[in-house]
């Protein structure tokens, strides 16, 4: 009887192959940043993403616009600044699960070597980049043009740190309570939970914008925007690969129609068997 | 090998299996059970959708959920209810499972094409997929779970909702798939896996009830099936006294299969007694069995 043996260069390779799964080469620094941060890659993270980003943009617009309008009035002003930042963040992060769940792909992205879990903590950090880039853009758009603004410079940069540090809070915020809950209707509590605040400040007396614009220096707002920053940057990476288990959104429905299935049916009895029907 | 030890699952107060206990190696694993036994939620806990609240599943000896990605990366899994993307075409949207399953861009437009000519859905790999059939969606449902060349296939009633002929053409496609693979196929349809499951896994009362052979699981009944023709008159009588398979409507007749516990000569006498005619003992096919084991 002939015994294939196999080669040199097969056992080579087979060997090799063990020792690289027993022992995973070392990532360099570059490589450890790029795939807890960057992989898959903008591609794929925002695949399909076109209409969350239109809502999100008409959103914008909208603000931007009635924050320009209300350049003679100084508490308007704040208020539309500060809404800003974590209002995009929530919408876009609401409008982009929520357009997920109406496709069904969630349950199947979520066994994925790149699960929905992770899909969803990279979007929303460079979400946060995102609108931190274009309001610090917005921000300096009012600043070259004083006619545009009633704030002082120092009120205005103010402004800008407070709002990318509750966005970065609320983002945090946002993503730890979807690993806990596994669903988007947070993100839509957290929105209002922010609007409320916001409407709050422009609707009460000066003293509490005047508290937390003038008397808490610049200083203190922009340590506690990097400071929210970095917490939420190093949340991001840390995010467990695995599905919330605390509320599970694709088995809810499945959970509610067995528990209400018939009691014929549940005493197991028939279902379809090919293309014929029996009597129970 | 995947291994499944006295696993179970509550969702609160309510028990979706209880000590689940399986050992499968290569090959393909048919799971048949009424709607609610609890199947989904088996497969689920496979593909670590869902965590047991007792117990512990485990690939090559190793913990599924300790292994992470690692694990998901053998794994396939064709859900239920399949989600796509109506505007992509199977090239655009393939490509993007393939990006989301951490497989590298160069080579993966051919493992693509293969996979479609695969399934029989080369023709229209740049079609748009809201002009699809069920049938198409589910080919690419299988072509998506066979991406990563996956050691682990998990299809969830797969079949649901197609036509005889793409039922056919699945189970030839799944068949094929299973020689060098674990391939897990939940079914409450008996046709979709009598003719190509090497093991049959049925599920009752939050259990495992038998994993066998399909020829050994039918021998079961051996010598209790029957058929035999009955008067219309009669045949309410004889359906209120015994546990009918099926009845078809014969001139004049109803030709009834029945399952009879106590075997063939008493059968003979009863129909003696109701003077129907010629009385035939049957093979149990894996219906007869699944009729007769969910309806005592």
């Amino acid at each position: 009887m002939k015994i294939e043996y196999p080669t040199e260069e097969e056992i080579r390779r087979h060997c090799g192959q063990i020792l690289d799964a027993a022992i995973p080469a070392r990532l360099t620094f570059h490589e450890n940043m790029r795939s807890l941060y960057w992989d898959p890659g903008p591609r794929i993270i925002f695949h399909q993403c076109g209409s969350a980003c239109l809502i999100t943009g008409m959103v914008y617009l909208l603000i931007s616009t009635a924050c320009l309008l209300s350049h003679d009035h100084a508490k308007r002003q704040i208020f539309f600044s500060l809404l800003c930042c974590p209002l995009l963040h929530l919408t876009f992060s609401l409008a982009a699960f929520y357009s997920e769940q109406q496709t069904a792909v969630i349950e199947l992205k979520q066994t994925l070597h790149y699960s929905f879990t992770r899909l969803v903590s990279l979007r929303m950090f460079y979400t946060s980049i995102a609108a931190v880039f274009l309001n610090l853009v917005f921000l300096g758009v009012l600043h070259s043009h004083p006619a545009l603004n009633s704030c002082s410079v120092r009120e205005l940069w103010t402004i800008g740190a407070a709002g990318i540090s509750s966005m970065f809070l609320f983002a945090l915020l946002s993503l730890y309570l979807y690993r806990r809950l596994g669903s988007c209707r947070h993100m839509a509590i957290l929105l209002l939970i922010w609007l409320l605040l916001c409407t709050s400040i422009l609707l009460s007396e000066d003293r509490i914008a005047l508290f937390l614009f003038q008397t808490i220096p610049p200083a203190g707002h922009l340590a506690a925007a990097v400071s929210s920053m970095v917490i939420f940057t190093y949340y991001t990476a840390r995010t467990p690969d695995i599905t919330p288990q605390s509320q599970n959104i694709f088995t809810s429905d499945k959970i509610c129609r067995q528990l209400t299935v018939p009691a014929d049916r549940k005493s197991g009895g028939m279902a379809d068997f090919s293309d014929r029907q029996y009597k129970s | 090998m995947l291994t499944l030890t006295h696993v179970t699952k509550d969702y609160g107060n309510f028990r979706a299996v209880e000590d689940i206990n399986l050992q499968m190696e290569n090959g393909l694993y048919g799971m048949l059970a009424p709607n609610g036994a609890g199947k989904t939620t088996l497969l689920k806990m496979i593909t670590t959708l869902l965590f047991p609240t007792e117990g512990e599943i485990l690939y090559q000896g190793m913990e599924i959920r300790a292994m992470g990605e690692k694990y998901r990366d053998l794994l396939g899994y064709l859900p239920q209810q399949f989600g796509y993307y109506k505007n992509n075409s199977p090239l655009q949207y393939l490509d993007y499972l393939g990006a989301l399953k951490g497989l590298p861009q160069k080579g993966l437009k051919e493992k693509i094409l293969s996979l479609l000519e695969m399934v029989g859905l080369s023709d229209v790999a740049a079609k748009k997929m809201r002009k699809f059939s069920g049938g198409m969606i589910q080919r690419v449902g299988i072509a998506q779970a066979m991406l990563n060349d996956p050691k682990i296939l998990i299809l969830d009633e797969p079949t649901a909702g197609l036509d005889p002929k793409e039922r056919v053409r699945f189970r030839n496609i799944i068949s094929a798939l299973s020689k060098d693979r674990i391939v897990i196929l939940s079914t409450h349809i008996v046709s979709d896996i009598e003719s190509i499951a090497n093991q049959v896994i049925m599920l009752k009362d939050k259990h495992i009830y038998k994993m066998d052979t399909v020829a050994d699981i039918c021998s079961e009944l051996d010598g209790k099936i029957f058929e035999c023709p009955v008067p219309e008159q009669d045949y309410e009588k004889f359906d209120q006294t015994h546990m009918v398979l099926s009845a078809r409507q014969e001139k004049g007749f109803m030709q009834v299969r029945y399952f009879e516990q106590s075997g063939f000569p008493s059968a003979d006498q009863e129909a003696a007694s109701f003077n129907y005619g010629a009385l035939s003992p049957c093979s149990p096919s894996l219906e007869d069995v699944f009729l007769v084991t969910y309806q005592t």
